[in-house]
């Protein structure tokens, strides 16, 4: 995160376009983002405001029923007893009948509840508090804060003493939440699904939620502005700051509310002096900031050059294209010139080839002429090794009868 | 404020912006976002150097709209501000001069010129009265 802490400007609730103070931002707005944590414990506190619901122990069940066994012509499920009713003889108990309780009974003591670690809890209230002071983060939550001075918003304690709904309102409007609570407004339909008619008839956003030290009015004042939700410092509920698991709530702070953060929460190094043994969150990366650690002087001072990577291009077949065969065997287009010249009457090169087969066939002629001749003839030699040959095996076959005759006798 | 990379890991998936529709790569619906697409490139939430390009209708004007970040230390968490917002010019030759002077000489994703220019082109048949479709 910065080194410095940023500084946070409070602004007059009466008039805000002056500003009555500044603040240095306190640490805990300064925690590690961790929307996985915030979602986990969300989900789990969620689960904690459960009512339980369960189908009636004996659903089902409450009958005589008993099986007729076999014999009788019928399948052996338990039948209800007795006679002069429709009711008599129908099949009862197990899932499949009709009448019949359910498959695996939704119970009572199904546990409705989760317990989330202490200290799990507490980071996620600092990660989603975090968060609330990031506007990138805010309006990715939905929250229209265009018309909003500064982030996170903080207020003169004036705010706290508000009593009545009308003057809350335009203090909101003033401080640029004008287009949040319309938004909100806007936003009112009738919920889609059961709850409708369960009491939960209308679904619509949530607006801000401010953050106050002292109550003196401001909850009951703002408490009927549609979307607007207020939380006292100390009680911080994660399911306020991160409804639906997604932090980056619209958060409007009371100064006297973010001075005490900082008396909470404390710093990193002195832990958080009103939460016993505990102390904020660290970052796992100190400086989150990829593209500037690459870019920094420090790694790139040591980082060896780049390496030229060879770019095979498309592969190219030599024996196709006769620039790729000239590259790997320089002189073979020459030499096929040459080749093609010489089978075309009348070039020089034509009349070298004609003179090399010349003589070469003269010194053939010549050879033969001197070494094959008479009992070297080609004929001759050749018949020489097949006589040779039959005649060793005629030899071999006469040895061969005069031992089989020398045995029989 | 916190590292872009970071901040596109909260958003990338959770923000009120995203539209997504099936068969078709994922968008945002943020401002200073200029292809309108879901990436940690273009997003106009995350990064420290944002830019946008858009037409805006006032009545019956139109205008087209550059969008970029300030980079002033001290707007960065002040909402209203922190997008600055400049006017480009509709003339053939002024309007592209002056988006390559903004992005491109001032250094403010000048990977981005030839994007916007092509954008600027496109808002700007966009506003022709008699829509013809360039096949």
């Amino acid at each position: 995160m910065a080194t410095a802490r940023p500084v946070v400007s409070i602004y007059n609730f009466e008039n805000p376009s002056e500003k009555t103070g500044t603040m240095p931002m306190p640490v805990v707005l300064q925690s590690p983002l961790r929307p996985d944590l915030v979602r986990e414990v969300h989900r789990d506190m969620a689960k904690n405001k459960r009512q339980a619901y369960a189908v009636k122990p004996k659903a089902g069940y409450d009958t005589a029923a008993e099986s007729w066994c076999t014999g009788r012509a019928v399948a052996r499920i338990p039948r209800a007893p007795g006679g002069g009713t429709h009711r008599a003889g129908q099949a009862a108990f197990g899932n499949q009948a009709r009448g019949g309780g359910m498959f695996n009974p939704t119970t009572i003591w199904r546990r409705w509840h989760r317990r989330v670690n202490v200290t799990k809890k507490r980071h996620a209230v600092a990660c989603a508090l975090a968060a609330s002071a990031l506007p990138p983060l805010v309006m990715a939550r939905g929250h229209k804060i265009n018309q909003v001075a500064e982030l996170p918003l903080v207020v003169s304690d004036g705010i706290q003493s508000l009593t009545k709904t009308k003057q809350a309102k335009e203090a909101l409007k003033k401080l640029g939440c004008g287009e949040e609570l319309q938004k909100v407004i806007d936003s009112k339909s009738i919920r889609a699904g059961q709850g409708k008619a369960r009491n939960r008839r209308y679904v619509k956003r949530l607006g801000p939620l401010v953050i106050y030290n002292e109550d003196n009015g401001i909850t009951r004042a703002m408490r009927n502005i549609p979307g607007v939700e207020c939380a006292h410092v100390d009680r911080l509920n994660l399911l306020r700051l991160a409804p639906g698991g997604s932090f980056g709530r619209f958060v409007i702070f009371t100064e006297g509310a973010f001075k005490k953060l900082s008396d909470i929460y404390g710093t990193l190094k002195s832990g958080a002096p009103k939460k016993k043994g505990y102390t904020l969150p660290r970052a796992a990366m100190a400086n989150a900031d990829l593209a500037r650690i690459i870019n920094s002087t420090e790694v790139q001072s040591v980082l060896r050059p780049k390496m030229e990577r060879y770019t095979h291009g498309i592969k190219r077949n030599a024996l196709k294209s006769k620039e790729l065969m000239e590259e790997l065997n320089p002189g073979s287009t020459e030499r096929r010139a040459v080749q093609l010249k010489s089978s075309q009457k009348g070039t020089p090169e034509y009349d070298e080839v004609q003179k090399k087969k010349k003589a070469r066939i003269e010194e053939s002629k010549k050879y033969n002429k001197e070494h094959k001749k008479g009992d070297e003839t080609f004929y001759k030699t050749l018949m020489k090794a097949f006589e040779a040959k039959a005649a060793a095996d005629a030899a071999k076959k006469a040895a061969e009868k005069a031992d089989d005759e020398e045995d029989e006798e | 404020m916190a590292a872009p990379d970071l901040l596109w890991q909260c958003v990338k998936n959770q923000s009120c912006f995203i539209r997504k529709q099936k068969n078709f790569p994922v968008m945002t619906a943020e401002p200073g976002n200029l292809c309108g697409l879901n990436n940690f490139q273009f997003s106009g939430l995350a990064s420290k150097k944002v830019l946008g390009l858009d037409s805006k209708k006032v009545g019956k004007k139109e205008s087209i709209v550059l969008t970029t970040r300030s980079k002033r230390e001290s707007r960065q968490y002040r909402p209203g501000v922190v997008l600055v917002t400049t006017g480009i010019k509709k003339g053939k030759k002024q309007g592209p001069e002056q988006l390559k002077k903004i992005i491109g000489a001032t250094w403010n994703r000048p990977e981005l010129l030839e994007m916007a220019l092509k954008k600027y082109k496109k808002i700007k048949t966009s506003f022709k009265k008699n829509k013809t479709v360039k096949k």
